[in-house]
């Protein structure tokens, strides 16, 4: 870990508002993109977003600095993610392309393509937002963490409690099934 | 590892450069020489590419305050909890562990173990068997 994060964590440790601040500060936005992206929900996201940081606050004394920082928040915003995923609370947008007959196929794809290339980047975000939630939970989780969030394959073994190939399949076999849902866009 | 199967198992830790050196030049090597294998590499490059393009969302203007406000909110109740109910409950145990001690060894003292099993013969009703065969007891002993 950085010394002057840890330095910062040994602040908020005592209750130092201002050092939870600086936290804050650094790690809200990709902290909210990691969790929009697992739940596909972005007003619960923000929600999501704020109880992770509160755990971190009341936690701080427990922190031991032997992983990094952002492994350790990152850890707590995956885990509440999938409390809350299993308890229902939040809608998963999850509308499976695979589902989608020929016809669907045709139907989606002639309202969300236009010519406006704008528009259309939209829509393709659109369709890999829904592409990203129909994965299965731990294939999008070290997806994400590796491809948003910047986690090596070794960190995210950590995190997940696997090993780096263990790690690796999960990214391989995400990919595969975006590509399969996506290659008729593209 | 020769085989295209093996090689497209491995291709996202090669794109993500996640491999050794040596194998790395392993798939490098093959990519150069079978086009089936060169063709997988890229469409999931372009997925990578498709995933670059999403955008961030931002957080809203008050998740800050909000953050510091609950994470405030928080301290105060666990000081609350820690420097008042704590002591104060703590306090109010003792003095009640005190109290009923205290009422326990006064009850003690009024009643004694004896005194509480010779009055349980005051209890039977006049002219039952009992009462008879107490007095009869007492009439002996005087």
């Amino acid at each position: 870990m950085d010394k002057s994060e840890w330095e910062i964590m040994a602040e908020v440790a005592k209750g130092e508002l201002s050092a939870f601040r600086k936290i804050v500060e650094q790690y809200q936005k990709p902290l909210l993109n990691y969790i929009y992206r697992y739940t596909g929900d972005r007003a619960a996201s923000e929600d999501i977003a704020q109880e992770v940081f509160l755990r971190v606050f009341r936690t701080a004394k427990e922190y031991v600095p032997l992983s990094s920082f952002k492994t350790w928040l990152f850890k707590i915003a995956t885990n509440l993610c999938l409390n809350e995923l299993r308890d229902n609370k939040i809608r998963r947008n999850t509308v499976d392309i695979f589902e989608l007959n020929e016809a669907g196929f045709v139907a989606l794809a002639s309202t969300c393509f236009t010519p406006e290339k704008e528009t259309e980047g939209r829509e393709l975000s659109a369709l890999l937002m829904r592409a990203l939630n129909s994965l299965p939970e731990k294939q999008r989780v070290a997806l994400l963490l590796h491809k948003y969030s910047g986690f090596s394959y070794g960190e995210i073994g950590q995190m997940m409690g696997c090993s780096m190939s263990a790690v690796e399949s999960l990214i391989h076999r995400a990919r595969q099934s975006l590509k399969k849902q996506l290659t008729p866009y593209l | 590892m020769k085989e295209c199967g093996e090689i497209r198992e491995r291709l996202s830790a090669f794109i993500d450069d996640e491999l050794p050196a040596p194998e790395r030049k392993l798939i490098e090597d093959h990519l150069h020489k079978c086009p089936a294998c060169a063709q997988e590499e890229s469409s999931l490059r372009q997925i990578i590419d498709l995933m670059d393009g999403l955008t961030d969302e931002s957080p809203s203007r008050s998740f800050i305050p909000a953050a510091v406000h609950r994470a405030s909110a928080w301290k105060r109740c666990a000081y609350v909890k820690g420097h008042i109910l704590i002591p104060v409950l703590t306090v109010l145990r003792s003095v009640f562990s005190v109290v009923s001690w205290q009422l326990q060894a006064n009850a003690g003292r009024r009643r004694t173990p004896v005194d509480a099993y010779l009055r349980s013969f005051d209890d039977f009703p006049p002219e039952s068997l009992s009462s008879v065969y107490i007095s009869l007891i007492q009439g002996e002993s005087t």
